[in-house]
Order: C-alpha cells, then structure tokens, then sequence
C-alpha cells in the first residue's frame, strides 16, 4: 500500500499521543487511589458509589442517634437508680416508725427526714439534662413536671409524650420516659382519687382545689369508682346573694348528699362521700373542679402522706391504730412504686440491649458496605503500577521507533 | 533524417523532462502542505511525421499536469469529519455536566445528605437552639448548591449560544470564500480549456473540508468544476459564485436560547432542527438531549423537595407552639407561575394574552417541558404535548369564559386573560428554573416546626390497658385548627364498653356534650392499633332529623284498649346512591324498606347491611315532676319495656316516686342491663337511654292524679297520667233473660267453670226463675255453692238483660275459663265454651330513637319523604363532614369507664414527632410518580449523564479510527511520498541530461555537417 510521508508523520504522532495519554490515565489513577474519576468512566459502578455512600451516610447518622439516645438514657437510668434507694431509705424509716416503743417527739425527727427525703425526691424528678430540658415531663420539656400542689400534694404538669428516635431503617426507640407513667401511674393500695381545676376556670388569679384526703374510707369505697365535680353556682340562687357552690356526681349530674347551693368560703372544707377537699382562692361563677376516682397514687403522694401521717400521729389507742394502718399502706405503695421504677429500669435496660445490638449490626453492615464501596472504585496499585510500566515501556518503543523511521528517506542519499 | 528534427526532438525531451520536474519539485515543496494532492505529469508522444519508411517519431510531449485525487476517497473524508466532530463535541460538553454532577463538593448528593442529617440532630434534640440553627444553615447550604449547579449549566447554556454564533459566521465566511473560489475556478477552466486548475482545485477541498468539520454538507458538482454546497434539509449555502449566509437569532421559542437561521432572499428561515452534523450539530444535540434535561430534573428535584418538606412542616408546631410555616419559599410564587411560560414570537394573540403555570402535585411531575398549542378550528381547541417524545398529553377544548385551566402531570396551567387566537403557541416550562427558585424562607431558628399538633392523654383513673400510641395532624385548614392556640373542639374518648366508645366534645371538662354530627358507639377493636378518627376528607354523616325520629307522640296510648303503642315511624324508603370520587360513576344500592314501627335499631342494621354506610342508633326519653297521689285506689306502678320497675307492695318505698329511686332501681336490675337500657338521674330528671337505639316504652299504671312529664330530646313534653284502673275478667251470654227463665223445665243446665285456671267446677241451675234479677241470683247461688269461694265470681245482668258472670278481682292475672255448656244452658243463656281474661289498663307512650349515619366519600343518602320536615330523615339530610383535620391511633384494651383527651400540644418544645415524619422525607419516595427518593433521582440523573459521557466516549473513538483510516486512505492516494519523488528527481534528471545529450549529439551532427562543407 502506498504510504505518503505525511501519514508516516501522522500515524507515528497519533500513536505516541495515544500511548502517552493511556499512561497519564493510569499516572492519574494511581497518584488519586481512584479507579475513576467521573461517572462517564463507569456509570453503573459510579451509580452504584453514590448509593454505597448514601447508605453510609444514613448509617452514621443512625450510629450517632444511638449515642444520643444511649447518654440520655444512661442519665436516665442514673437518677432513677437514686430515686429507688431514696425510697429505700423511706421505707426504713417507715419500718423503723412502726416501732411501738417511740413516741410523739421522735415520731416527729422521724417526720422532718421524711421531709427532707421529700424534697430530694421532688428535685430528682425535677431532674434536667445537658440542655436544660426536663427529663420527665413528656413533650412539656420546659414546664416543670412536678410542683407542689396546694394542701401538701403534687400536681403532675408534664404529659404522655415519649420521644421516638430513629436508630435503624424501621426501628425507633424512645429516648425519655414520661414521669406519668414512672411516678404516677402507680398501684394504689387502697382506693383513691385525685383532684383538678377545669382549665376552663375563668378567675384569675385562679382558685385551686387541694389533693384532699380520705375521712372516711367505707363512704369512700361505696362511692368508688364514680366521679364528682364542684360547680360555682349564681350568686342569685340564695337569699342573699353569695358565692355557692354544688356537688355533683360526674356519671349523672345527681346531687350528691344533698349538697345543692351550699354557701362557698374560701379554704372551708367541703366533705361528702368519705372525701374532704378545700378550695383556695376565689373562684368565678361557672367555674368548676373535678374529683376523679383512682386505684393510683404517685410516688411523691405516697411520701407526703407518709410525712403528714408521722406528724399528726397521736399517742392515743386510735391514734396509734390509725397510725399503723397508715404504716401498712404506705409499706405497700413503696413496694409498688419500687415495682414501678424497677420496671422501668428494666425497660430502659431493653432499650439499651436494642441499642447496642443494632449499633454493632450498623457497624458489620458498614464494614461490608466500606469494603463494596472500595471495590468499585479503589484502584489495584499492583495491577495500575505494572499497567504503567507496560505503557511507558510501549511509549519508548514508539517513540525511537520513529525516530529511527522518520529519517530514512532517499531524499538524503540524493 | 534532419538533425534539425533531432535537435528538436532534444529540445522536446528537455522541455518535458524539465516540466516534469518542476512537478516533481512543486510535490517535494508542497509535502506537508494540508489538503494537497500530488501531482503527476503525464507525457505523450509528438505526432508523428511520415517518412516513408514508416512514421517517425518526433519527441515526447507534456500532455498534461495530473492531480491524482479521488473524489469518493475525499468525499468520505469529509463524512468523516463531520461524524467525528459531532461527537467529539458532543462528548467534552457532555464531559462537563458529567463532572459537575458527580463532583463532591459542587455535586448535590453531598448537600441533600447533610440537609437531612441536620434534621436527624434536631428531630433527637428539638429544644437545643443550635442545632436547630444548623438545620437552617444546612437548608441555605442546600439551595447555594442548587443555585450554583443551575447557574453552571445556564452558564453552559450561554456558552453554547456564543459557540452557535462563532461557528455561523465561520460558516458564513466558508461559504463566502467557496464562492469566491468558484468564481476563481470556471474562470481559470475556462481559460485553460478546460484543464482543471489543480491547486484552485486543492484550496476547495480544503475549504470544503473545513466546513464539514462544522456541519454537514452535501457538495453537488456543477459544470466547469464548480460546485454547489448544501447543508441542513437542503438549504444553499453555495450556489455558483453566490453565498448565503447563517446566523443565530433569538429562539423562537426560547428567548435564553439561541436557533440558527438561514437567510436567502431577505428571509429569515429558522433551520436549528434540521441542523446535523459537525460541531455544530453536536452543540445542537447536547442543548435539546443533555442540557435542557437535565435542567429540568435538578428543577424538579428542588420543587419536590421543598413542596414536600412544606407540606409536612405546616402540619407541625414551632418553638413557640405556632404552626410551621413554609420553610422554602412557596414554589407557586405569582412570579415563579408566569416565569414557567413563553410565547411564541410568532403568536398572534400579543402581550395581552396571560398565562401561568402552578405545580399542583409535584410527585406527578415529569422531567420534559410541554408545548401548549391551538392548532383549530377555532381557537378553544387545545392540544398539550411534551418536547421530548411529542406524545400528546391532554387535548380538549376550553370552556370559553376566562380564567381557565387545564391540568395534567402535576401542573395546572391557569389562563388568566386575554384572547387565544388559533395558531397561538406556547411553550410550558414547569420544571427548569426551580433550581434558582429554591431558597429558604424561615428566618430563625425557633420557627422550625419539630413538635406535632396534637397530643392524647390518658385518664389516671383508668382501669385498662389502652394507650394513645401517635396523633397526627392531617389538614390544619380545617375547623379544629381555626383557633391558634387551640384545639376547637378538645376531645374527651370514652369507652362504653370494651369494644365500643364515644367521642365527645371535650370544651368543658366538667359537662362533655356531643360533637356535631355525634360519634357515638363507635367500633374498637382491642389488641391491634386502632384509628379512631375517620381520616377520609369526604365522609360524612347524616343524622335523622326528620319531623318524626326521636319524638314524642301528641298523646299516650291507652292499652290494651286502644292496642299498643308504637313508635309512630311510618313507611319509608332509604336510598343509598354512591358516586365513585375515581371515575364519576354514580351507583345505586338496592332500598332500605323503613316500615310502620320499626325500631331504630333495627333501621341502623339495615342500613349498616349496605356498602360504605355504618349507622348506629340511641334512643333517649327523660321522665321528670313526678307525682304520686296518696288517695286514690291504685298504686302507681312505672313500666319501662313492659318491665315493672318499682314494686308499690315494698314497705320501703317512697310516697313519691322519686327519679334517684327509680334510677337506682332499673341500675340495679340486670334486666334492663341485659336490653341495653340504662337509667340515670341527676335529681330532678330520670334519663332513659338506650344504646342500641331500640324503642323505649314508658307505661304508668295508677290513678288518674299520678302524673309525671315526658321529654323527648326535641324538647316536646307529654304529661302522662295512670289510667285509673283495670279490668277483670268477664263472660257475657248473648241472649235477653230480663223476663226470666225457667230453669226447671228441660235441662239439665250446667256449665263447668275454671277460675283462674283452678280446678273445674260444674255449676247446675235450677228453679223458676220468674224475673232477669232472679236468673242472676239463681247463677250466682249456684256458683257460690261450688268450690269457688264466695263471690270470686259475680254474677249479674246487664241493661240488655243479658247475664254475665265477672271475677270480683282485676287485673291481667284473673281468668275465668267455660270449659262446657249443657246444651239446654246454652239455649237459655247462650253461654258458649270461652276464655274470658281481665286486663291491667296502663297509658303508654313509646319513643323510638335516633339514627346517626356515617357515610364513605361519595355517598348520600335520600329519603321518599314528601312532608318539609320530613318522617325519620328529611328527603335530602344535610350530610355534614366528619373530618377533623388529624388522626388518633389507640392501642391496647381499654374497659368501660376509661377515659381519653386529645388536645392542643401547647408547650410540647420536647415533642418530635414532625421532625421524624420530615426526616423520613429522605426515604419516601417522593418523586416522579412515586417510584424514587429524592437522592435515588438525583442519582438516576447523574447516571444517565454517566451513561450518555461513556457512550459518547466510546462512539467518538470509532468515529475517530474511522477518519483516521479514511484521512490515510486519502493520504494514500494522494499524499506525497518523498521517496517516490526523490525517485522521479533521479529518473527524471536523468532523462533531462539524457536529452541535454541529445541535443548536444545534434548540435555536433550540425558541426560534422558544416564541417563537411568546408
């Protein structure tokens, strides 16, 4: 075939520029460790890359989830171990008050530790965590959970709400527990109820209804588990006209006792059914406060009622009596609200195990995904550098070549 | 033989020698000049002359100066050349776009994750306000990301613009430069009779070749070597000596665009379609397969993005308890709405005419723009097709009246004002600027909203297990949002029983009423995860309110005289006619028969046998100012359902019957339970209720002074009062005794006679009995004579003279049984075998209940009612909206008595349960159908692009070797070959000193000649 010079010339430049091109690929290649550096040079694997590190990605954002959660549950887990050995402490004194041989005045040195063991309790599940949230109130994490209520009880002002986390594709795991559920929900040895405002009360400042106590607790059982409620009367339905108020049985609006148009006071006692509550404050017309039949009573409740029966306790026949039916059953609402913070250390100690398993399930299924993820687009240094040396021995062999061809030509031995 | 011809033949061989040489040095010089075919020198004989031996030859001659070229050798060439640049093009521009996407720091892969990783740090810590700060910084971090990919590619965009316009005008000046080559050309063949002007010739192909490497030409030869040049569909760019030029004006379509036209005769015509080959080709393929595609999809990826994160973010509640608001700005901004159309320059109907584009469903987007067209007749014919396949989306015709619109693949094109006038066009861009459109609207980081809307609690007193287990918010802009702040109503849940439940309107704590319409008696199923809620937007529920559902009669029946009450529903026909929300069907399902008297119950189970329709029923009638004569000879007795209620012989009964005692008796009775009547008093008032709507009869037996108030739940009052009395038994004979009878004549007459189904008596009559008042007193001898005791039975004539025999006592428990008559008494008296039964006479009232409804989308249900107010249901209920706006799931068993509330999660800064419905937008697959998650299209874009670089790559090396072999090929025939030239130095110097010599031989031929003569 007839070659002109200009092809010698062109064929000999165009395989030296290809030869040299491959060999500054794979120069590219080995100096970024990177098979490839744009999706054209493979696009399946480069797909298959960009998904790789979105799973990786998610991945160690679940990783760091379940540090998060496990932290804010071993915080947890701290303050709930210490509540259970205050109580235990509780329930000594208890046991160490039943003694029949003290009297009044040590009863009552008795008295002022419980008090004190109280308000360290109050403060425990006040508890905070490192941001300044409440630990125990539910999805109220600014509003204090636990406040002293009027009348020596504790209002609950926190909710339900359990903080779901996400640790894994499907799998979710509260981070915080409810203080309702710890510290309220709990077992009652004896019938009881609580009490509350109806938020829609209009006076302001607003009268408050206090926790109450039982008087009578055969009344008290035949009235369990209705309902009642306080209504505010018109000033107008007596002669003359003042504040007045009627009780009322929540299932059918049924006066209860008889206790219909009743002139109000402040802080008076109002009894019927066993139960004896006062209302503080001055309340409008049309307010209203409920009194819910139970079979709980919260933790804190339990103590004060202990601290209140330890104070008022008499030397007497009857007093002693009463005081150790008290005994018996605050005895048993400790053990239930110790069942209560063990079950939920328990569960805690669940979620724990969950969290470690899939922590260590994430970090397997990295350890597959890193390696998958190198495969496809780490270069062999072996198979690239001996790749090299082959390119650049061919480049050399191109370039004398020509260099040895370009001359010839008769033109010279002309 | 002439030495003269001999020194002419020398001169011949000299001169041919010497011009092939000039040739072969002309070849040797031009080597590596491009585009040049060597040339060849090709010699012939002189014509020879006769010389009678024969012809002899005169020398040699140049016949001609060859170009050894081959025209399909070059043509191919040029094919070549355009193949090979149009891919080569199209790959380095295509490179681009690939290194952009899949890069890691401009890349949007990288941005999306962190986005979505910062929502995951606040979704598990909502009340830390610098990590709520992050998620903002993330989200602008984001859009900056976005921004700069759709400024690169618009860059690119401008780029290809100024490349269109650089290569036209280089065409332009080819083409102009061919002309003028042509001209050269005929001219230079004419002179030269039509020998080919060999290096004219060479410039040409050059020129020639030039061109092909930016477009496509076809080259057609004319006469005298000229040539014509074609590009595109066979526009003229060279005709004869004449150019044409090309050049970008404005797009059509596109004003950010660039189409190439072509102008000829003082006419602009667009060719930018018809355009292939060459670079420019290239460019063109990459701007309308790569470029605007992928504009596009980055579009689209920012549109579902922050309309999805939008969506869920205006169901949440911020830091300070208020609903999220948009946390990117609105897609559907009026700019952004009119941005997404163009006009067509050539559209008649002018600046008038507005048009918007608003996204409506952006997972139904697609990635290609549309043409909206009015192709005829008239102008409201409407034809929507994509630009990319041209398949026809939608096509139709306008209502006429404007504004109109017209929807399809997500989008809603809004025609605002204005005329369209047929032959309009416009060119529908929904998805190519929402790149730059995405940008963050929040401000602080307080407003994003983690918490959700609503919150359950259950009651402390609550004896089961059941947990309120997620609430969530579905549609704020409904009624239970409409306060801020609140929930409006608050819901209190309250179990009935295990399995059934009530939802009522929790405002009042203390006073829980109905919610309107009622959800009563619901259905739950203990153990599996309940929605207690319905959650579909278009049900609803119809309640009766017809003149007659739940209503007291205008007066009470007395029985059993008058019968016995019903209560008072009449016949009537129920429809239930759906039409499917899907396709418009309407369908009908066969009628509910209500008929005379039927309880509510048992219309509810009718109704509730159909499809798409559950209906519950509660009956309600309230008893109140009692009161209970203590004068009078009747006890007052209470029936309820035909069950006595009070027991009047109880010495511990009350003087009046009082609602606490009756309330607490029918408590206390399992009966009553057992049919699902319940009774309660609030002191003054006795409420019976039934729950499963049957009909509740309210019968007082008593004086006619024991009165008490009925109260239907209308508010009608019925008084009702005893009746004062019953009835015994009684047996009268048929025939007029007033004379008397004789009982001695004939007989025997007897009767036998059962009280009170006791033991049977047989009673013989006897004597003459002269008046009717003696036949009375003769019966009532004989009967006392039996064992009957004395005077149980009375016997007695009547006005008509006719006898009859009575028990002495009342009441539906006295029976007096003729068991047998002697034919002989029965002629006299006409007393026949009989029963005979006394009767209590009670008032009674029946009230029958009402009907609550609950319908699937579509349904309604009518009646054939004819009255205004109807009889149960009016002929057309108002069926109003069951839906609240949100959902709430409960779990677990609750008992009877427990007690739920769901209500506004006011101070909920701990609660995140938003935060992980946004953060799940990360795997949801949101777009294109549902078929992809945001980073899976992003990806899917990136791949194709990969694809289309690594296609490009391969196909362009091909087409690279194939120009390569057809350059050598070329090069072959007509390339220079130094040796071969040095070759013809050697042979062609030879043969000029060859005939150098020649002519020196001749010239010492002359010498001897001349010397001769001397």
């Amino acid at each position: 075939m007839r070659v002109s010079t200009i092809q010698t010339f062109n064929n000999g430049v165009n395989n030296m520029q290809r030869v040299s091109g491959l060999a500054a690929d794979t120069q590219n290649q080995i100096s970024t460790g990177r098979k490839f550096l744009s999706a054209a040079d493979d696009p399946v694997a480069a797909t298959r890359i960009l998904q790789l590190n979105q799973e990786i990605a998610i991945r160690g954002q679940y990783q760091k989830n379940i540090t998060s959660v496990t932290n804010r549950l071993s915080l947890e887990e701290t303050v709930l171990t210490g509540a259970s050995e205050l109580l235990q402490r509780v329930r000594e004194i208890t046991v160490q008050a039943g003694d029949g041989s003290l009297n009044k005045e040590d009863r009552s040195f008795l008295a002022q530790e419980v008090d004190i063991r109280l308000d360290e309790m109050l403060g425990l599940l006040n508890s905070k965590d490192a941001n300044g949230e409440f630990i125990f109130a539910g999805y109220k994490g600014d509003t204090q959970p636990f406040v002293k209520g009027g009348g020596g009880g504790f209002k609950f002002q926190g909710d339900e709400g359990e903080r779901l986390v996400q640790i894994g594709a499907t799998t979710f795991v509260n981070s915080r527990d409810s203080g309702k559920g710890i510290f309220e929900a709990i077992p009652a040895a004896e019938l009881n109820f609580s009490t509350a405002n109806n938020p829609r009360n209009t006076a302001s400042p607003p009268a408050n209804i206090t926790v109450g106590q039982i008087i009578d607790k055969e009344a008290f059982e035949a009235f369990h588990p209705q309902d009642a409620f306080i209504e505010i009367e018109r000033v107008d339905a007596l002669e003359p006209p003042q504040l007045n108020y009627t009780v009322r049985r929540s299932s059918d609006n049924r006066v209860i006792e008889g206790l219909q148009n009743i002139p109000f006071y402040p802080g008076a006692n109002i009894q019927f059914e066993g139960i004896s509550v006062r209302i503080s404050g001055v309340p409008d017309v049309g307010d209203s406060f409920n009194i819910e039949s139970s079979t709980q009573q919260s933790t804190l409740s339990t103590i004060a009622r202990l601290n209140d029966a330890l104070q008022n306790s008499e030397d007497t026949p009857e007093g002693r009596e009463s005081l150790r039916i008290s005994l018996e059953s605050t005895l048993n609402n400790i053990d239930n609200a110790q069942t209560s913070l063990l079950e939920t250390r328990s569960r805690i100690g669940g979620r724990l195990n969950t969290l470690e398993s899939t922590q260590s399930i994430h970090e397997d299924v990295d350890l597959v995904s890193q390696d998958v993820l190198s495969q496809l687009q780490d270069v062999d240094f072996a198979e690239a550098v001996s790749r090299l040396s082959l390119e650049t021995f061919v480049l050399e062999a191109a370039q004398q070549s020509f260099a040895r061809i370009a001359n010839i030509s008769l033109i010279n031995n002309l | 033989m002439s030495s003269a011809s001999l020194l002419r033949i020398g001169v011949t061989g000299l001169t041919a020698h010497q011009s092939a040489l000039q040739t072969t040095g002309h070849n040797i010089s031009n080597t590596d000049t491009p585009g040049y075919s060597r040339q060849n020198v090709s010699l012939g004989t002189q014509t020879p002359e006769f010389s009678g031996a024969g012809y002899q030859g005169t020398g040699v001659k140049t016949l001609e100066i060859r170009r050894i070229a081959d025209e399909f050798a070059v043509s191919q060439l040029r094919l070549d050349t355009s193949a090979f640049n149009e891919l080569d093009t199209y790959l380095s521009n295509v490179g681009q776009i690939d290194g952009l996407l899949a890069d890691i720091s401009t890349g949007l892969a990288p941005g999306i994750q962190n986005f979505f990783a910062a929502l995951h740090a606040g979704t598990d810590d909502p009340t830390s306000v610098p990590v709520r700060q992050l998620v903002l910084s993330e989200a602008e971090g984001l859009a900056g990301r976005f921004e700069t990919i759709q400024s690169r590619l618009e860059q690119h965009n401008n780029t290809v613009n100024l490349q269109l316009e650089t290569i036209a005008s280089e065409i332009s000046s080819l083409g102009q430069g061919l002309a003028n080559l042509n001209k050269s050309i005929v001219a230079a063949t004419g002179r030269a009779q039509d020998s080919a002007p060999n290096d004219l010739l060479d410039t040409r192909d050059e020129l020639l070749k030039k061109l092909s490497a930016l477009v496509s030409v076809n080259v057609v030869s004319t006469g005298q070597n000229a040539v014509d040049v074609f590009i595109g569909s066979g526009q003229a760019l060279v005709v004869g000596n004449k150019a044409y030029e090309l050049k970008t004006v404005a797009g059509e379509t596109d004003s950010s665009r660039k189409d190439l036209a072509f102008v000829s005769g003082g006419l602009e015509q667009t060719v930018t379609s018809l355009i292939t080959g060459g670079k420019l080709g290239g460019l063109i393929d990459f701007r309308e397969q790569v470029l605007d595609t992928s504009l596009n999809t980055i579009g689209r990826l920012a549109i579902t993005l922050a309309t999805g994160v939008n969506e869920q973010h205006s169901l949440g509640l911020d830091l300070n308890g208020q609903f999220g608001k948009n946390f990117f700005e609105d897609v559907n901004s009026q700019q952004s709405m009119l941005d997404r159309v163009v006009a067509d320059k050539d559209n008649l109907s002018g600046n008038e005419t507005r048009l918007s584009v608003e996204i409506t469903d952006a997972s139904q987007l697609s990635a290609s723009d549309y043409y909206l067209a009015f192709p005829g007749p008239g102008s409201d014919r409407y034809v929507l097709s994509r630009v990319d396949n041209g398949d026809v989306v939608k096509k139709g015709v306008l209502s006429g009246a404007l504004p109109d619109s017209i929807s399809a693949d997500g989008i809603q094109i809004n025609i605002e004002r204005g005329e369209i006038i047929q032959g309009d066009r416009f060119l529908i861009q929904p998805t190519r600027f929402g790149g730059k459109d995405l940008v963050v609207e929040l401000e602080r980081p307080e407003q994003i909203a983690f918490a959700s809307a609503v919150r359950g609690d259950a009651s402390l007193g609550n004896a089961g297990t059941g947990k309120i287990t997620n609430t969530k918010a579905l549609d704020v802009s409904t009624r239970s949002f409409s306060v801020p702040g609140e929930l409006s109503p608050p819901l209190l849940i309250r179990f009935t029983s295990e399995v059934t439940y009530d939802i009522l309107d929790n405002s009042n704590p203390s006073r829980p009423v109905d919610l309107v319409p009622p959800f009563r008696n619901l259905r739950f199923t203990p153990g599996i995860e309940n929605q207690l809620l319905p959650d579909g937007v278009g049900q609803t529920a119809v309640s009766s309110t017809g003149a007659l559902a739940g209503r007291l009669p205008s007066r009470f029946t007395e029985t059993p005289s008058d019968g016995n009450s019903n209560n008072g529903y009449v016949d009537e026909t129920i429809t239930i006619s759906t039409i499917n929300p899907v396709s418009g069907v309407l369908s009908v399902q066969p009628d509910v028969q209500v008929n005379a008297g039927d309880a509510a119950s048992t219309i509810a189970q009718k109704l509730s046998g159909l499809h798409g329709v559950q209906a519950s029923a509660r009956t309600k009638v309230f008893v109140s100012d009692f009161s209970n004569q203590a004068v009078g000879g009747f006890p007052t007795e209470f029936i309820v359902n035909g069950i006595q209620v009070n027991d009047p012989d109880n010495p511990l009964e009350p003087e009046l019957l009082n609602p606490n005692y009756l309330a607490d008796l029918m408590t206390g009775n399992p009966t009553f339970a057992a049919l699902g009547i319940t009774a309660k008093s609030n002191g003054d008032t006795l409420t019976l209720e039934s729950f499963t709507g049957d009909d509740i009869t309210v019968a007082i037996r008593g004086d006619v002074d024991d009165t008490f108030l009925l109260r239907d739940v209308h508010g009608n009052d019925l008084e009702m009062s005893g009746a004062g009395g019953s009835t015994p038994a009684t047996i009268t004979g048929t025939f007029d005794r007033s004379a008397g009878y004789n009982f001695d004549l004939g007989g025997p007459y007897t009767m036998t006679l059962k009280l009170n189904n006791g033991v049977d008596q047989v009673v013989t009559l006897t004597g003459n009995q002269i008046l009717g008042s003696d036949v009375a007193r003769e019966i009532q001898a004989a009967i006392d004579s039996s064992d009957i005791a004395s005077g149980d039975i009375v016997a007695s004539m009547g006005t008509d003279g006719r006898m009859s025999i009575t028990t002495r006592e009342v009441g539906e428990n006295q029976a007096i049984e003729i068991v047998d008559v002697s034919p002989a008494l029965s002629f006299a008296l006409g007393f026949e075998p009989a029963t005979a039964a006394g009767a209590d006479i009670k008032n009674e009232v029946t009230v029958g209940g009402v009907l609550s409804v609950f319908m699937e989308e579509g349904v309604t249900l009518s009646s054939d009612a004819v009255s205004v107010n109807g009889n149960l249901f009016k002929a057309e209920p108002e069926a109003l909206s069951t839906y609240l706006g949100y959902q709430i799931s409960l779990d677990g068993a609750p008992e009877a008595g427990d007690k739920f509330t769901v209500e506004y999660n006011s101070d909920g800064v701990s609660d995140n349960r938003n935060g992980l419905e946004l953060t799940a937008l990360e795997t949801t697959k949101l777009v294109d159908r549902g078929s992809v998650t945001l980073l899976d299209s992003y990806g899917r874009m990136v791949e194709t692009v990969g694809v289309d670089t690594a296609q490009s790559q391969i196909n362009m090396e091909a087409s690279e070797s194939l120009l390569q072999q057809s350059q050598a090929n070329r090069d072959s025939i007509s390339g220079v070959n130094l040796d071969e030239e040095a070759a013809d130095l050697i042979r062609y110097e030879l043969g000029y000193n060859a005939s150098a010599q020649v002519i020196s031989i001749a010239r010492s031929l002359f010498d001897t000649l001349l010397n001769s003569f001397r």
